[in-house]
C-alpha cells in the first residue's frame, strides 16, 4: 500500500491532541512538512491579542482589583487559586477545579495547576528555557536511578538550535559544560542588588555563577514578534507577542501553510488501538459543551496534552490487546512521575544601595546553575545529582505595608519609598524516578464526561530532601558573602506538582519491556503513536524542562515525517 | 450606601473631597456597585478607622480613594463568610472599646484616642499564633492597603503608575521626593 491510498482511508494526516507548547510545536512542525493536521484541545479557544482581555488593564478596571474574589476561588479554583501567579488577571487561564476534579491523595498530595484552551499553560509559563546536557541524560546510566536515556546530547543539540532559533531565547553564553549555550537573543540586565551580588559570590566561589535567567522573552524583535516591553505580568497574555506561546508563534506558523485544522472543546477520551492493524486507528473525541461523542481518524497521532493528561489518555485506552493502557505491556505507564523539588532556600536584606532603584519590570529571574556533583566521582553530604536556583532581588513595593508595623501619616510617607534591596533564591532540585509515584485510573469515580478520574499519588525522597537542605546551606552562605543579613531560610519542600514541571509517567527508554516510548518518542508497540510532552523523560534533570520538550517534538515530528514517507507507519 | 458615602465624608472631611471624586462616586452608584452589607454606625467606624491607617496628606487618603466601598465590595463578595463575620465583629469590637475607655463611639474620638485604640489592636494582631484566623487588625490593614494602592488616585497620585514602561534599567537613581512603582514584583508579597 503507498503513502498516498493510505491516507485516503484518514479523515486527516495525523492527529496532535493538545495545543500547549508541544502540541503547538508537533502542528508547526507536521504542517510545514505538508501533513493536514487536525488539532485537538479540550478547552476554550484563546485567541492573540483580541482575547488577552486583562492585558494592561489597571486595577481599578478589575471588579476586585486584581485580587480577585476569596469566595469564586473558594468554590471554583480551590487548588488552582494556590498558585502565585494566579490573581483575577490570570485566573481565565487556569481550569476551574470543580470541572475537573482528580485525586490525590492527602498523605501523599500532588499538585496539578493546569491550563484548559487554546495554548494551554504557554500562555502562563514562567519562560526558563534551559538546555540539558549529558550531565542529565547520563544520570540515570551513572547512578542506576531509573533507566537510561535512550539519547544523549548530540541527539538533541541541533534541535536545541532549531527550537531556539524560532522561539526567541535571551541569555548569556557561559561556557558551562552543564549547561550548555545556544543562540541567544541579547540578555536582559541585572539590577543594581544583584550585579553587587553576582561579583562577591564569583569572586569567592570557584564554581559558581550568578547568570541571568534563559528566558522565551525578546530582548529585540525577532521573527515578527515584538521586543519586550517589560511591563512585567506576561501571564496576562502578551500583544506584541514578546513571550513564546502557541499563541505567538507556533500556531501562527502551523496556519500559515493553510494545513491547519484546529478545534477547541473537543476532549480527548482514549486513542483507539486496532488488533489487526496493529496501529492506533482513531481517537475519541467528546464535545465539551454538547457531551456528544464521536472519532477522528489519522495515520499518526501526536500525544501532547501534558504529562498528567496524556498518561490519563493512554490509562484510558484498553484494549484487548492493551488491558491496562495503550501501549502498556511494561506496566510502567503512569509511573515514574517526577516534579522538580522546589523550596524558598533564603530571604534576604541587602545593606546600602538605597540610593537605587530599578525602571521596568523585567520578566526574568537570576540563576545559578548546578555546581553541585559535576564529575562522577563527587558526592556531595549524601546526595546524588543536584539543584539549580532561580532567584532575583528587588525593591519591594507597597505591598510590603502589610508587615510593615504601623499606620497614620509617617507610615503612608514610609511607603512612597521603596522597601530595602531583598534577595530571594529558590532551590529547584532534581527528582528521582520513583515506581511508587505514580498516576492511576480510579474505578468508580468519572468527571461529568463520564471519563473515569485519576489519582495521583506522589512523595519527595530521602534525596530531595537532602538536596533541599543543602540548597538552604549554600544559599545562606552566598546571601551572607554579599553581607546579606538573613531573613528567612527553608529546605521545607513545596508539595510535588507545584513546581509545574511534572514529567514522566511514559518515559523514553532502550527496551520495550521496561518503557513505553524509543529514542523518537514513538511507542515501542504502537508506531503511529508519538508522545512528546513532559511524560516522555525519563529523568528530570536540574533544568526547567519546556526547551527539551520542545527539541524533542520537532525531533520526533522528522522523524514520523520520515516514516510516513517511507510507508514505515 | 452612596448617600451614606457623601453624609460621612462630608461630615469627616468637610469640603475636601473633590468634584471629580464625587463624580466618580455618582458614576459607581448609577452603576449599581452597591453592597450594603454595613449598617450607618460600622460604615462610619470603617471610614474612619482607614482614613487613620491611610489619612489625607498632601495626597488623598483613604475615603477619597473609595477604599470603604472597596472593603464592603470585599466583605459581600470578596472575603470568605468567616472572614467577613470577623471582620464586622472587629468594627464592633472598636465601638465596644471606644465606649468602654473614653465613653463615646469611635468616631467621636480625638485622632489621639483613636489611635490608640489602633495601637492596641495592632499590638493585639502582633501577638497572634501564626495558626490563628487573621487578626482582624491585619485584615483591615491588608484591606486598606489593597483598596488605596490600588484604586487610581493611590496609584496615580499617591505612587507612580506606569503600565508599559518600554525598557528596563536596574540601577537608575532613586531620589527622596521619588515615588516608589505600583508594580513591584510578584514576590512582594513573600517577603
Amino acid at each position: 500500500m503507498n503513502a498516498q491510498s493510505k491516507s485516503d482511508l484518514t479523515e486527516f494526516d495525523a492527529i496532535v491532541i493538545g495545543s500547549g507548547i508541544t502540541g503547538g510545536w508537533a502542528a508547526k512542525e507536521l504542517c510545514e512538512a505538508g501533513l493536514k493536521v487536525l488539532m485537538l484541545e479540550r478547552g476554550r479557544n484563546v485567541e492573540h491579542i483580541k482575547d488577552y482581555t486583562t492585558e494592561h488593564k489597571a486595577p481599578w478596571e478589575m471588579q476586585f482589583r486584581g485580587e480577585g474574589s476569596r469566595q469564586e476561588q473558594q468554590r471554583d479554583y480551590a487548588l488552582q487559586s494556590t498558585h502565585w501567579l494566579f490573581n483575577e488577571y490570570s485566573q481565565q487561564y487556569f481550569v476551574k477545579d470543580v470541572d475537573h476534579p482528580y485525586i490525590s491523595d492527602p498523605e501523599h498530595p500532588f499538585k496539578w495547576y493546569r491550563g484548559y484552551q487554546v495554548g494551554g499553560r504557554s500562555l502562563i509559563w514562567g519562560r526558563q528555557s534551559l538546555r540539558w546536557s549529558d550531565l542529565d541524560f547520563e544520570a540515570n546510566a551513572r547512578d542506576s536511578h531509573g533507566i537510561d536515556w535512550p539519547i544523549r546530547y548530540r541527539d538533541i543539540a541541533p534541535w536545541y538550535d532549531y527550537v531556539e532559533d524560532f522561539i526567541g531565547v535571551s541569555g548569556d553564553a557561559l561556557g558551562l559544560p552543564q549547561l550548555p549555550d545556544g543562540k541567544f537573543l541579547p540578555p536582559m540586565p541585572f539590577n543594581c542588588a544583584e550585579q553587587f551580588f553576582k561579583e562577591k559570590v564569583e569572586a569567592t566561589y570557584t564554581d559558581r555563577v550568578i547568570a541571568m535567567g534563559r528566558a522565551a522573552v525578546n530582548t529585540v524583535p525577532h521573527r515578527g514578534r515584538g521586543a519586550c516591553h517589560y511591563c512585567g505580568p506576561c501571564e496576562r497574555g502578551c500583544s506584541v507577542g514578546a513571550y513564546f506561546s502557541t499563541q505567538s508563534s507556533t500556531l501562527p506558523a502551523a496556519r500559515a501553510t493553510g494545513n491547519l485544522t484546529l478545534k477547541p472543546d473537543q476532549i480527548v477520551e482514549s486513542i483507539n488501538y486496532d488488533n489487526d492493524a496493529e496501529r492506533a486507528s482513531s481517537v475519541s473525541v467528546i464535545d465539551a459543551n454538547s457531551h456528544v461523542r464521536r472519532n477522528y481518524t489519522a495515520r499518526v497521532i501526536f500525544l501532547c496534552a501534558s504529562t498528567v493528561a496524556s498518561n490519563h489518555i493512554l490509562l484510558n485506552s484498553r484494549s484487548e490487546s492493551f488491558p491496562n493502557g495503550l501501549g502498556n505491556s511494561s506496566g510502567t505507564l503512569g509511573h515514574y512521575l517526577m516534579d522538580h523539588a522546589f523550596a524558598v532556600a533564603v530571604t534576604a536584606r541587602f545593606p546600602g544601595m538605597r540610593d537605587r532603584y530599578f525602571y521596568g519590570n523585567r520578566p526574568n529571574t537570576i540563576y545559578v546553575p548546578r555546581f553541585r556533583n559535576l564529575a562522577d566521582s563527587e558526592q556531595t553530604d549524601g546526595f546524588i545529582r543536584g539543584y539549580a536556583y532561580q532567584g532575583r532581588a528587588w525593591r519591594p513595593g507597597w505591598r510590603r505595608g502589610y508587615s510593615l508595623p504601623g499606620f497614620g501619616e509617617d507610615f503612608k510617607q514610609e511607603l512612597r519609598r521603596p522597601g530595602p534591596w531583598v534577595l530571594v533564591l529558590v532551590t529547584e532540585g532534581e527528582c528521582l524516578p520513583r515506581y511508587k509515584n505514580a498516576i492511576e485510573l480510579d474505578e468508580n469515580l468519572t468527571d461529568k464526561w463520564d471519563i473515569p478520574q485519576i489519582r495521583i499519588r506522589f512523595d519527595w525522597g530521602e534525596n530531595e530532601l537532602k538536596l533541599a537542605e543543602d540548597g538552604r546551606q549554600q544559599a545562606v552562605t552566598m546571601a551572607e558573602t554579599a553581607g546579606c543579613e538573613i531573613l528567612s531560610s527553608s529546605n521545607q519542600l513545596m508539595p510535588g506538582g507545584a513546581g509545574i514541571h511534572e514529567m514522566g509517567g511514559i518515559r523514553m527508554g532502550h527496551n520495550p519491556d521496561e518503557s513505553v516510548l524509543n529514542g523518537h518518542n514513538q511507542m515501542h508497540e504502537v508506531p503511529n503513536v508519538f508522545i512528546t510532552d513532559g511524560s516522555c523523560m525519563t529523568s528530570s534533570g536540574w533544568t526547567n524542562p519546556s526547551l527539551t520538550y520542545m527539541a524533542l517534538t520537532a525531533r520526533a515530528c522528522e522523524y514520523a515525517v520520515e516514516q510516513l514517507k517511507t510507508g514505515v507507519i | 450606601m452612596k448617600r451614606r458615602t457623601f453624609l460621612s465624608a462630608s461630615a469627616v472631611f468637610g469640603g475636601m473631597m473633590s468634584a471629580t471624586v464625587r463624580q466618580a462616586l455618582i458614576a459607581v452608584a448609577d452603576a449599581g456597585e452597591v453592597n450594603n452589607v454595613l449598617d450607618t454606625q460600622r460604615r462610619r467606624c470603617l471610614e474612619v478607622l482607614v482614613e487613620r491607617i491611610i489619612p489625607t496628606t498632601d495626597t488623598p487618603g483613604a475615603i477619597e480613594a473609595g477604599v470603604p466601598d472597596f472593603i464592603e465590595l470585599i466583605l459581600a463578595k470578596g472575603l470568605m463568610a468567616e472572614d467577613a463575620k470577623r471582620f464586622i465583629a472587629g468594627i464592633d469590637e472598636v465601638g465596644d472599646l471606644s465606649r468602654s475607655n473614653y465613653g463615646s463611639d469611635y468616631i467621636e474620638l480625638s485622632t489621639a484616642h483613636q489611635d490608640t485604640i489602633l495601637t492596641g489592636l495592632e499590638q493585639k494582631a502582633a501577638s497572634s499564633q501564626r495558626d490563628d484566623a487573621t487578626p482582624f487588625f491585619q485584615l483591615l490593614k491588608e484591606l486598606t492597603l489593597v483598596g488605596y494602592y490600588t484604586s487610581e488616585v493611590g496609584a496615580t497620585q499617591e505612587i507612580r503608575y506606569l503600565p508599559v514602561p518600554g525598557s528596563y534599567d536596574g540601577c537608575v537613581e532613586w531620589k527622596e521626593d521619588d515615588r516608589v512603582f505600583f508594580f513591584g514584583s510578584p514576590l512582594d508579597k513573600f517577603i
